[in-house]
């Protein structure tokens, strides 16, 4: 899942225009709603207090909120349409990919992000998510007991833990687990210790952002 | 899965409880794999040889046994000791206390055990080394007799006593130094049953700082969980179950055959949860403390089990897409002066018990756990008022829905960061923890509070 952090409601003061009249904010119903970051919860609360910051500033700005089920998709956009027309400015709660969504339906309107999209992550506890994959584009967690050393190793090292690795610790931050420690003791709980001996050529990453800007089409849906 | 579902009044997860009138069913901790519903019907899943088998249960009672750690090898646990009746020459060392002081059942055992001994063979010597002698039933009277009988007691502190890999024991205290061998028994510590982990899970119960599935709270005592017709005893419930062991089975049988009388909701309002705003976040089923959640495959939904909801409202201020709402919440919207919010269970009795209403010139909106107060009502309420707003929660280990005042105390902590942020006035919003006996430092404190900001 992408998982969103709401960003510092000083921060998303500071990008709001000065002599904005009219705001809206837009929250997603998918990804950043179960990341807790930008949902109707989140979208009602941040208008509240933009209204009580506005009011004591003695501007007169009316904010508004509404929250969509997937702002990365047309359908649900175009049910928000006369709304986002009717603002100056909208603050989208939707993870990067929504955010330039609305911009490429509105080409003329301004779309601020109110959310950073800080990886794709599991839910490891209740308001708590840790990074697990990185998007390259070419999945080798068969080669690596299933734990992935591009994403779970701080340097995205694939032939070998590097000599900072401490305690089952990253040397990088001692909060944060060494990928390959987990990656090692995976390939043995599953008795694929062998595997790891097996020589790896070096990754292709033309497939990440070496490859430059992605895109694809599924076949069964394009004529030749 | 096998055709229709038989019904019990109780389903033991460990062991059963000696009762005649109540139907039961008994499912080893190690074979269930499910529980959903709540009191009055609830649904477990368990493995049974090669297949998976369900069965009803209007209650369930989890019943295990501690787990034991003996502090020494060389010696038997005082639990599991038989008296040795026979011509023995040698010493019965006999220590209650070794590093912690054990639970007040153990006293019991000890002095059963130490008298046991004396009565059948007077000359052989009985060593008791405690740190603190506990009382219940009559352990008093035991105590009294075995010191008659001339087993011979020593008191020790942390230090004064020792025992050896091999199972000597040193003591020195003040004057006294002894070496001792002998039959050595010695009280286990006691730690939570095994598997609780697993349990936990299953029936979305939390755990305590110590791993049993009761949290320190004095709304759970003796045998409750934060769960609605789940019950806890022995290792599943805490270290003290072994000296109230009786107390607790009897309130729990008579819990169980009252709830077979009728269930009521806890109130008249109802709480849904939109199934077309719900995106399955599970956040609602983490967070409720009273294991009331769960979903609804069929609609793909969360669902709020209207007899096991305690209304603390926690899932609806939590709920990131705002799907989840109360019959009554729009009477609770605040039209007025409401800047006071106080729960039910803390402030409000304590304001019964002042001698004058300290919310005399206050309209305060009464709420059944401070955890109903929404992030977005919080800001509402200091836009459309120009007094602060004061919110008073539960202390620890008294708040009636486990969490609630920490909740309340995490919104209200992040909205006074976020004011702070935009250069707002951060001490509008106030968080206070009150008991409910605590009607004068209500009083004080809101006089304290009204001088201060009240306008």
């Amino acid at each position: 899942m992408i998982v969103g952090k709401l960003k510092d409601v000083a921060e998303i003061k500071e990008m709001l225009p000065e002599d904005i009249e009219s705001l809206l904010i837009i929250g997603c119903g998918t990804c950043v709603s179960v990341s807790l970051a930008g949902g109707e919860r989140e979208a009602n609360s941040l208008r509240d207090l933009l209204e009580l910051y506005y009011s004591s500033q003695g501007q007169d700005v009316r904010v508004n909120a509404t929250t969509i089920k997937r702002q990365c998709d047309d359908e649900f956009i175009e049910t928000e349409e006369l709304s986002i027309e009717g603002h100056d400015v909208v603050l989208s709660l939707a993870c990067g990919v929504g955010v330039q969504h609305l911009g490429i339906k509105h080409p003329e309107k301004i779309i601020l992000p109110g959310v950073n999209t800080t990886f794709y992550g599991r839910n490891a506890d209740v308001g708590e998510w840790e990074e697990m994959c990185l998007g390259c584009g070419d999945c080798i967690l068969d080669d690596f007991a299933g734990v992935c050393p591009v994403a779970r190793c701080s340097k995205s090292l694939i032939h070998g833990p590097c000599g900072g690795s401490q305690d089952g610790k990253c040397e990088v931050d001692d909060e944060i687990d060494c990928g390959w420690e987990l990656i090692y003791n995976r390939a043995e709980d599953t008795g694929q210790l062998d595997r790891l001996l097996e020589y790896e050529g070096p990754k292709d990453w033309s497939t990440y952002r070496d490859g430059g800007v992605r895109s694809h089409k599924n076949p069964e849906f394009f004529s030749e | 899965m096998s055709g229709s579902i038989e019904q019990y009044d109780v389903a033991y997860i460990g062991q059963a409880l000696p009762d005649d009138e109540l139907s039961q069913v008994t499912i080893p901790v190690s074979a269930l794999t499910e529980c959903r519903g709540e009191i009055g019907d609830f649904t477990l899943s368990f493995q049974a040889e090669d297949d998976l088998k369900q069965v009803r249960a209007s209650n369930i009672v989890i019943n295990l046994k501690h787990q034991e750690e003996l502090p020494v090898d060389c010696c038997t646990s005082l639990l599991e000791a038989e008296a040795n009746l026979a011509e023995e020459e040698e010493p019965l060392i006999i220590v209650q206390d070794y590093q912690d002081l054990s639970a007040a059942a153990l006293s019991k055992e000890g002095l059963e055990l130490a008298l046991e001994v004396k009565e059948s063979n007077p000359a052989r010597e009985v060593y008791y080394f405690y740190q603190a002698m506990r009382f219940m039933d009559n352990n008093d009277e035991l105590y009294e007799k075995a010191r008659e009988k001339e087993v011979i007691f020593l008191k020790h502190d942390l230090g004064d006593l020792e025992i050896t890999d091999k199972g000597k024991v040193s003591y020195q205290r003040e004057d006294i130094k002894l070496e001792l061998t002998g039959e050595l028994t010695v009280a286990p510590e006691l730690k939570p049953a095994a598997k609780l982990d697993k349990l936990a899970r299953i029936f979305n119960i939390t755990r305590g700082p110590e791993g049993y599935l009761q949290v320190d709270n004095i709304y759970l005592q003796p045998t409750l969980s934060g769960k609605r017709g789940v019950y806890l005893l022995a290792g599943a419930r805490g270290p003290n179950s072994l000296t109230y062991e009786q107390e607790e089975i009897q309130y729990t049988l008579q819990e169980v055959k009252r709830n077979l009388t009728g269930v009521e909701e806890i109130d008249e309002e109802e709480r849904t949860v939109d199934d077309q705003k719900c995106v399955v976040c599970y956040t609602c089923y983490r967070l409720c403390p009273h294991g009331a959640i769960q979903r609804d495959e069929e609609l793909n939904s969360m669902k709020i089990m209207p007899l096991a909801c305690q209304a603390c409202n926690l899932c609806i201020s939590r709920c990131p897409m705002g799907a989840i709402s109360r019959s009554g919440e729009d009477e609770q919207q605040p039209k007025d002066e409401r800047q006071v919010i106080i729960c039910e269970n803390s402030a409000a009795l304590a304001r019964e018990k002042a001698e004058t209403d300290p919310f005399a010139d206050t309209v305060v909106t009464e709420v059944p756990c401070v955890s109903t107060v929404k992030k977005e009502e919080i800001y509402q309420r200091l836009a459309n008022h120009k007094s602060d707003l004061l919110i008073l929660g539960c202390i620890s280990e008294s708040c009636k829905h486990l969490t609630g005042h920490d909740r309340c105390e995490q919104v209200v902590n992040t909205a006074k960061e976020d004011l702070e942020k935009l250069d707002l006035d951060p001490d509008r919003v106030n968080y206070h923890r009150l008991s409910p006996r605590m009607a004068t430092d209500l009083s004080a404190y809101l006089a304290d509070w009204k001088g201060e900001v009240l306008q």
